[in-house]
């Protein structure tokens, strides 16, 4: 496969992968997210903290952590930490990269595109999963961390919270930061060229082809 | 076939741990003054480009770019640098196996060419904003990092055929 050629094939499926993408991360790809990360977000919490909800387009995670401004159960007591629905798009980008370097060797060797497709898609959205679990986690760290920040638990139990080490927490942060870059820009061609098969391999930069 | 799986293991592994490195650096407080005076300089390269086909684009310094217009402006900002997708490029050509003149030659046009992009980007974002101003959001935070980085892997393909005629990973 020259080069040449699949920097065209390359060119020529960017509007139409990105066009695609547009129409589906609102429907299919955000809505799996939160259906998928629903029942994992209370990993690491020994009760349920914090729920994955819609609300206004966006993602909200609705917690049970009560910070010292609102200390009561009678009061405002839950506190709803909002995730704006372009942060949580930011980390889906990487899909319009992988669907176009899929596409664009496809369009040269479509056998094995079914199965590229599947394969490829299914690693990206294990990676995405794990770095929006990853950048949740923190927002809900980032609230427990806060100074007397207590744990509403059922009715009249009331547990103050554990911080987490500061440490870990910047830490945290910008693991979190190289994470949703891996996840966006390498993953998506570490996986394409991990599926591309040898013969490809081979000549997709073989000038003499 | 073992000693080319190993061989990009190997460029996998150093590739992710050099880019680790760079965007440690470019997240690095202590280098941010140096990144918005870069950020600066984009500014002002793209004011002066863009005023060469249409003075209703005003530069007002440091780092904002407003269209007369429809008085929408941008500020040149540290995500707007474009570096991020330059040290993405940069690394991968740091950590292949070739000579120093060619991986300087590569880090250098790559430099260049990303850059020329980012200013175009910048550009067309004044009058992204300005005349649709309700795809400007999808053109800023979607479309224009997929395609610098989508450029990005065409500049690491076209700099391999570059480098070595006869190399086929």
């Amino acid at each position: 496969m020259l080069f040449k050629r699949f920097v065209i094939f390359g060119t020529l499926w960017l509007i139409p992968c990105f066009a695609l993408w547009q129409v589906s991360y609102q429907t299919v790809l955000l809505t799996a997210f939160q259906k998928t990360l629903s029942p994992i977000i209370t990993v690491g919490f020994v009760t349920e903290q914090a729920r994955l909800h819609n609300k206004e387009n966006g993602w909200v995670i609705s917690t049970t952590i009560l910070t010292p401004d609102q200390p009561t159960k009678d009061a405002q007591r839950v506190r709803v930490q909002n995730i704006k629905v372009e942060k949580v798009v930011t980390y889906l980008l990487g899909f319009p990269l992988l669907w176009v370097l899929l596409l664009a060797t496809a369009t040269h060797r479509p056998q094995t595109f079914l199965k590229n497709f599947f394969i490829g898609n299914a690693v990206l959205f294990i990676c995405v999963a794990m770095a929006l679990w990853l950048k949740m986690f923190l927002l809900i760290a980032t609230l427990v961390s806060e100074p007397n920040t207590q744990i509403y638990l059922s009715p009249g139990v009331i547990q103050t919270a554990i911080p987490y080490a500061s440490w870990l927490m910047v830490s945290l942060q910008f693991v979190q930061k190289v994470v949703a870059y891996i996840c966006v820009f390498i993953v998506p061609i570490a996986v394409w060229y991990a599926l591309l098969v040898a013969e490809d391999k081979k000549q997709l930069f073989d000038y003499r082809k | 076939m073992n000693r080319v799986r190993n061989k990009m293991q190997g460029f996998l592994w150093r590739y992710v741990l050099v880019v680790l490195i760079g965007l440690s650096i470019l997240e690095w407080e202590g280098i941010a003054p140096l990144i918005e005076k870069f950020c600066d300089g984009l500014a002002l390269i793209s004011g002066h480009l863009v005023q060469l086909f249409d003075s209703n684009i005003a530069l007002e310094f440091p780092n904002v770019l407003r269209h007369k217009n429809t008085n929408f402006a941008i500020a040149v900002s540290k995500e707007c640098s474009g570096l991020s997708a330059v040290w993405l490029l940069s690394a991968a050509i740091l950590v292949f196996a070739t000579s120093r003149q060619n991986k300087l030659i590569g880090i250098f046009l790559g430099f260049l060419i990303l850059q020329l992009v980012n200013v175009i980007r910048l550009i067309s974002l004044v009058y992204a904003g300005g005349f649709l101003p309700d795809w400007f959001d999808m053109i800023h935070l979607q479309f224009f990092p997929i395609l610098l980085h989508f450029i990005a892997l065409l500049l690491f393909g076209s700099w391999l055929i570059f480098q070595d005629k006869k190399y086929a990973l």
